[in-house]
């Protein structure tokens, strides 16, 4: 085991650890616990990690120089920067980020208003209606994407489709260029709402009444009680909520538009995930695909820095 | 309603039509699904919400052949196995990281929870291949191993934000009244830890349940393709029939045994996930 050279390791951890806990009354089993390096504990899931994420994350960078065909027995072509010079002279590569954007502005309404609105106001919902309401609202997260897929393929049907005949239209939603990325959206968004819901209703449970409490002797109404005081107490889940859904949107639909559009019609809902996709597994172009999941790891450390930067600024903390 | 502000009628007609609402945008794809799956062949385009003609026969059908049955076994016992290593992984990580100071303690839990943001469509081409070289590809393992890891950062969030709210001064005060160690762990610490650990279990096991990226490109055979990946591969009994209603009998049996289960236990999730995790 490698993990032997861990254990002589840290004298200062287990300075600290005998300094919080005195050593006189305890037992052999607890002292055994104390003395065992913590780096132990971490140890299984340190090496997974690192096995199944770190190195595949290198390998996309070595491949990311290469040209290859994702056959064994064809030989991988070093080839410098030219896999990069392709993607960023592309215009697919301009699109799909932005239809990117797109998918993220349209999920914000999804994950963090109605969430808000809907928690907020089951708030005073008490007891058993509360915990069956939050279920219902949950239920459609438990449903996996492909077989929600089926079924709002089939609500949104042109002809026999409930979603038309409710609205007195007949759009083919899923196969006009204007109205697939809005179908994709909306049923991400059902997908995912409920998460969020609980997401937010942790968030107040969080928060403490006093504040509230004391506004209210003070003569707030309940609107203001609600501006001033409960959203702002809110603002770390709501951070939260905005950095998960900037990171994760383009994950959440990936399901569905592989089994919905396959990135269609014309492309119109190919947003830079699915784009990946296709380079890697339907163009097997080993060394586009990784040039374009290098930049995109790229791209996702800066936004990800930048955003919790941002929240850290602008969230007020309880404590 | 503790304090101020009366309940107008009003308010609380607003308040009912928007739960009514949502409850509405989120339940009714669900239940449309489970009527699908009940139409016949005929009735199936009709748009009726409620069947006219009650039919078992797309049950009958998905459970005759092994197009549903082999990826049915292969998404238990991958989802499973997936989430019993996981969460005793997280356990582990999590006990360190919640109860244990240590150097580098920082860096190592920022290592681990970034993943959880990881865009994962970057690593599936290289995971395709590494797993092709070590004959992995298409194989249970195969599944299982980026199934834990990929579940790793949520099972040590989720578990060491409550392994932090235990109070581990109980273990002594059993200890100090007579307890053995077993008994202080097993009788005290161990019912305050299960919500935690039982929360934590169904949001892998959902996780490993219902992924699609990982199941479509890591696999190639029915030798270990889940049920997400092959009902997008779905023809229904014959190649020129609707598999609408064979999708939807499907969908309700990978389904609904979450959902009762979810539904079972939610107040024990539902506090689990409000006592500690998610808190900003």
């Amino acid at each position: 085991m490698v993990s032997g050279t861990f254990v002589e390791a840290p004298p200062l951890a287990l300075a600290g650890e005998a300094g919080v806990r005195p050593a006189s009354r305890e037992t052999g089993r607890s002292r055994a616990r104390r003395l065992a390096p913590p780096y132990l504990y971490l140890l299984p899931a340190v090496v997974l990690l690192v096995v199944w994420t770190y190195q595949p994350l290198a390998q996309t960078f070595v491949l990311s120089l290469h040209s290859w065909n994702l056959v064994p027995s064809t030989p991988m072509e070093p080839v410098g920067l030219a896999n990069y010079e392709q993607l960023l002279s592309t215009p697919e590569l301009g699109r799909s980020v932005w239809r990117t954007v797109v998918v993220i502005l349209g999920m914000l309404p999804f994950t963090v208003l109605i969430p808000v609105a809907v928690a907020l106001l089951t708030r005073r919902v008490r007891g058993r209606a509360q915990g069956v309401y939050r279920a219902l609202v949950f239920a459609p997260m438990l449903v996996a994407p492909v077989a929600g897929a089926a079924v709002w393929q089939w609500l949104l049907d042109p002809s026999a489709g409930a979603v038309n005949r409710i609205l007195g239209t007949d759009v083919n939603w899923l196969n006009t260029t204007g109205t697939a990325q809005l179908a994709i959206i909306v049923i991400t968004g059902w997908h995912v709402a409920g998460f969020a819901v609980l997401v937010v209703t942790a968030g107040l449970a969080g928060i403490n009444p006093d504040y509230a409490a004391a506004a209210k002797v003070d003569g707030a109404s309940r609107g203001q009680v609600t501006r001033w005081v409960t959203l702002p107490l809110l603002s770390p889940t709501l951070a939260f909520l905005v950095l998960m859904t900037v990171l994760l949107s383009a994950q959440w639909t990936f399901p569905l538009i592989d089994t919905l559009t396959q990135g269609g019609p014309v492309g119109s809902t190919t947003n830079l995930y699915y784009l990946l996709w296709e380079y890697g597994f339907r163009s097997h172009d080993a060394g586009l695909a990784a040039a374009a999941g290098v930049l995109f790891f790229a791209g996702f450390i800066v936004v990800a820095a930048v955003l919790t930067r941002l929240a850290e600024r602008l969230s007020h903390h309880d404590d | 309603m503790a304090i101020g502000g009366a309940v107008t009628p009003g308010r609380k007609a607003k308040w009912a039509i928007i739960d009514i609402i949502v409850v509405v945008y989120a339940l009714v794809p669900v239940l449309w699904i489970v009527s699908l799956s009940f139409k016949t062949k005929d009735t199936l385009a009709d748009g009726n919400f409620i069947p006219r003609d009650w039919t078992l026969q797309n049950y009958a059908d998905i459970f005759a052949t092994d197009e549903f049955i082999r990826p049915l076994i292969n998404s238990l016992g991958i989802s499973i196995i997936a989430t019993l290593i996981a969460v005793v992984l997280g356990m582990m990580a999590a006990y360190a990281i919640a109860r244990l100071d240590f150097p580098g303690k920082k860096a190592l839990v920022g290592v681990s929870l970034l993943i959880a943001m990881f865009p994962q469509i970057s690593l599936v081409t290289p995971l395709f291949n590494i797993e092709r070289e070590l004959g992995l590809f298409d194989t249970w393992p195969g599944l299982i191993l980026p199934y834990i890891t990929f579940a790793l950062p949520l099972a040590i969030y989720t578990l060491s934000a409550f392994f932090r709210e235990i109070p581990w001064e109980l273990e002594k005060a059993a200890k100090m009244d007579g307890a053995t160690p077993g008994q202080a762990f097993w009788k005290v610490i161990a019912p305050l830890a299960a919500p935690g650990v039982f929360t934590t279990a169904i949001l892998v096991f959902i996780f490993c349940w219902n992924d699609f990226l990982f199941a479509i490109s890591l696999t190639s055979t029915e030798a270990s393709r889940t049920v997400p990946a092959a009902l997008s591969f779905f023809t229904g009994t014959s190649q020129f029939e609707d598999p609408t209603g064979t999708i939807s009998a499907a969908a309700v049996v990978i389904t609904i045994p979450i959902i009762l289960f979810v539904l079972f236990f939610q107040r024990r999730i539902v506090a689990g996930l409000t006592s500690g995790a998610v808190k900003g």
